[in-house]
């Protein structure tokens, strides 16, 4: 057969971790012998009594393959790569070569959870044992206890390997044991311990599967087709290994980016793309039912607003004190109507915050007002109150005044709903009243809400409230509908230009005061 | 109760360009990683955080500054990232002096670890610790959050890494302290830095999930021969996982020792007077 380095037959030395002392628990034996008559070079099992060896031997070029656990692979391999992982077996009926390290016990042990471990005997395995040592250790670390402190346990005691430590277990030679899974099962599978006899109190967290590994000094030819080999037996023959029985050896760095792929998901889910395509489709039926055609719209517009421009300018401020005086009546029926909204949505925005309501049936009638006069548009309800009351500033009050409580109660109760309740808490257990509460612990959480509230009920209402008189309700509405009546759009485009300005001077103002006290 | 400390993967990654340049720093005899020189910052407040601050940092390190509130010990780390620009002094990584134009190179070497995990909170796990590639990721298509595949695996590794793989696609909000600092770690370790900077990252965890975290912390940073410096108030902490310890104290370094040479009654003499923020834990495991 291929000769891997010319003039010289290679020997080839395989240290074994002992995780098991038995046929059924690690068997490797195939494996090497079909390695050796398909290499022609001839590989010596090595048992070793301890990782520590194992490591030792294939660092210092005794050995030139090895079976390790993956702790002990970790510290082989070291920074400088003198060790590799080619192979990881997949134990009989698994679909990963991943195990667990479990904590087990008599099943009448008193002892039920980790935690009871203190004070306790122990069995681990040596200082390199991923399953038996290493695992355990940070298990029983997240919970405080220290595996290396004497003070913790009666004893622990060291185990020559898993199988030897779950004898222990079940001859109450020790208390509790950490343990391989693979191990256990192995055991359970031939018959040697009965699932009665045992008790699992602790299963750690996923383990990688313990590898196959080549050191450096080895061709790389060889490497190559030792690889190629382990990664094929299973199509030739059953092969073993850790556990006894192994479905099949894979590729470590194959087989730890597969087992990260089966939780790769798309960024966008099915959810989101359904929903953005349903949006389209809903806009695009609309689009097409009101027949608005992008097209039409721009070159007609450009047509007809030319000549209303045109008709517009230049404005006309023949009256000005007149507008004037119209638009100061404005913004004094927005600001009498926001007082009146303001009045209104306290006592109610209280009763309708679910955290602060009295109870459910208050809380109910407060929401319906509110939702009541959010429906009803302050036109709607200025037409009305001109034809109840007359014509004037009363009924854009009232009707602005009613609307707008509808939000701004809305608007408290929400802020009200979202304080912190910690507060309410210590002083409820101080023995504050309850009016006491609202004025120590809620009033201060939400006024920065109320005031901003507020300011920006202000500014809408006095915007609604230059509209409001063209169904009478006084102000400049009333000025605008009739320059429109009369065609007069210079006198029209004068108006636009005094609500703008108006309008423009309250948001500097209110904006300023925001920032002031918020 | 128990939080998963996830085994780190034993097998090798699949060695990088970048990996190997940085394995062969590791290799270069403990090459200098940082080298601060002289530092002060004053704040506008007249407050006086660094006093003329020098320390050398090697590669592998360890290092936990260690100091009491108010002691310079944020405004050093965030000095060293550019967060805050000093008023005198140098600061050096891997030999060259740090500077407005050349501080992107440092970010892009360095890892970031928050006392408040600073994590978006509605958003999954997994696009958290994305945000850590956020500066070599297409610009474009890294703001409708798509990712390379590649990307998305490492993110997943990561994640597995800090025992969080369960948890990629939950969002950050359902997670616990604990867990969010590991959503945390996993962030900062993404792009394989050089340097960790951890601003008392266990500050706001209880002090068994505190533990965790640190070795953690500590286990992650030798896989990956990293280097880090780590602001903790709690001596115990800082004794059981630095292997050297900067005390600080009123912005001047008072003590800068391999932490196996320090005990414990000499901290506490140096703080005497002003410990107030430096806890003692008394572990219910004697040492």
């Amino acid at each position: 057969m291929d000769k891997y380095v010319q003039g010289s037959e290679i020997k080839l030395t395989l240290a074994i971790a002992p995780a098991s002392d038995h046929p059924g628990g690690l068997d490797l034996d195939a494996l090497v012998d079909y390695l050796s008559r398909e290499t022609g070079v001839s590989i010596l099992s090595k048992r070793c009594s301890d990782y520590a060896e194992a490591i030792e031997m294939l660092r210092n070029g005794s050995a030139q393959i090895g079976w390790l656990g993956p702790y002990a692979f970790r510290e082989a391999a070291g920074r400088d790569g003198t060790v590799e992982a080619f192979a990881v077996g997949i134990p009989k009926g698994k679909d990963s070569p991943n195990y667990h390290s479990l904590f087990i016990v008599k099943p009448a042990s008193k002892i039920h959870l980790l935690a009871d471990v203190r004070n306790s005997v122990i069995g681990v395995g040596d200082q390199f044992s991923t399953s038996g040592r290493e695992v355990p250790s940070r298990e029983l670390a997240e919970i405080g206890i220290d595996i290396g402190n004497e003070n913790a346990f009666a004893k622990v005691v060291t185990m020559d390997n898993h199988d030897t430590a779950i004898r222990a277990v079940l001859n109450g030679e020790v208390d509790v044991a950490a343990v391989s899974s693979v191990n256990l099962e192995a055991l359970v599978v031939d018959g040697s311990v009965r699932p009665d006899e045992f008790r699992i109190i602790h299963q750690s967290t996923n383990i990688p599967g313990a590898p196959l590994v080549y050191t450096r000094n080895i061709p790389s030819n060889l490497k190559q087709r030792l690889k190629e080999l382990v990664l094929d037996a299973h199509n030739h023959f059953q092969v073993g290994g850790y556990g006894g029985l192994v479905e099949r050896y894979v590729d470590p760095v194959e087989s730890h980016r597969k087992h990260l792929e089966v939780r790769l998901r798309p960024q966008w889910g099915w959810r989101t793309i359904v929903g953005i395509l349903a949006f389209i489709f809903v806009y695009a039926l609309v689009f097409i039912d009101l027949e608005v055609s992008l097209t039409q719209l721009i070159s007609r517009s450009i047509m007809y607003i030319s000549d209303v421009l045109g008709r517009m300018l230049p404005p006309d401020f023949s009256n000005f004190r007149e507008l004037m005086g119209a638009m100061v009546e404005t913004v004094e029926i927005a600001m009498l109507g926001t007082l009146l909204a303001i009045t209104l949505s306290i006592p109610i925005g209280l009763l309708s915050a679910r955290n602060i309501a009295p109870n459910y049936f208050l809380y109910f009638i407060a929401r319906t007002v509110t939702v009541f006069f959010r429906a009803i548009p302050e036109f709607i309800m200025a037409m009305i109150l001109v034809i109840a009351i007359g014509f004037g500033a009363m009924p854009g009050v009232i009707a602005l005044g009613f609307h707008t409580m509808g939000f701004l109660a809305k608007f408290y109760a929400e802020a009200i709903e979202h304080i912190d309740e910690n507060p309410i808490q210590a002083l409820d257990s101080m023995g504050a009243s309850k009016g006491q509460v609202l004025a120590f612990a809620i009033v201060p959480q939400v006024m920065p809400a109320f005031i901003g509230n507020n300011l920006y009920i202000l500014d809408r209402n006095i915007r609604m409230a230059t509209m409001l008189g063209i169904v009478g309700a006084g102000g400049i509405g009333y000025e605008l509908q009739s320059a429109f009546r009369m065609f007069e759009y210079d006198r029209v485009s004068a108006i636009i230009i005094i609500i703008f300005a108006t309008i423009f001077l309250i948001d500097m103002i209110s904006s300023h005061v925001r920032a002031k006290i918020m | 109760m128990i939080l998963c400390v996830k085994l780190t993967s034993y097998y090798p990654r699949q060695r990088t360009k970048q990996n190997l340049a940085l394995g062969q720093i590791g290799v270069n005899l403990k090459k200098m990683v940082l080298e601060i020189a002289g530092l002060q910052k004053t704040f506008g407040n007249g407050t006086l955080a660094l006093r003329g601050v020098d320390l050398s940092v090697q590669s592998g390190d360890f290092v936990v500054v260690l100091g009491p509130s108010g002691s310079g010990k944020t405004t050093l780390l965030r000095s060293i990232n550019g967060l805050v620009t000093a008023d005198a002094g140098t600061i050096k990584f891997h030999n060259q002096a740090l500077t407005p134009v050349n501080l992107s190179r440092l970010r892009r070497h360095t890892g970031m670890v928050f006392q408040d995990f600073n994590l978006v909170e509605n958003l999954s796990v997994i696009n958290n610790v994305l945000t850590g590639l956020l500066d070599t990721s297409n610009k474009f298509l890294s703001m409708l959050y798509l990712f390379s595949r590649k990307q998305k695996l490492e993110a997943l590794d990561c994640l597995e890494r800090v025992g969080l793989l369960d948890k990629a696609y939950v969002r950050v909000d359902q997670l616990s302290g604990g867990q969010k600092q590991r959503v945390g770690i996993a962030r900062s370790i993404i792009k394989k830095p050089v340097l960790l900077l951890a601003d008392e990252p266990v500050a706001s965890l209880d002090p068994m999930i505190s533990r965790s975290i640190m070795m953690l912390l500590r286990d992650i940073a030798r896989e990956n021969s990293i280097t880090v410096i780590c602001n903790l108030h709690q001596v115990e902490l800082a004794l059981r996982y630095s292997d050297r310890i900067i005390g600080l104290s009123g912005g001047r370094i008072v003590l800068d020792k391999a932490t196996a040479d320090v005990d414990q009654a000499f901290i506490r003499n140096i703080y005497r007077g002003h410990d107030r923020g430096l806890f003692f834990e008394h572990a219910t495991d004697k040492m």
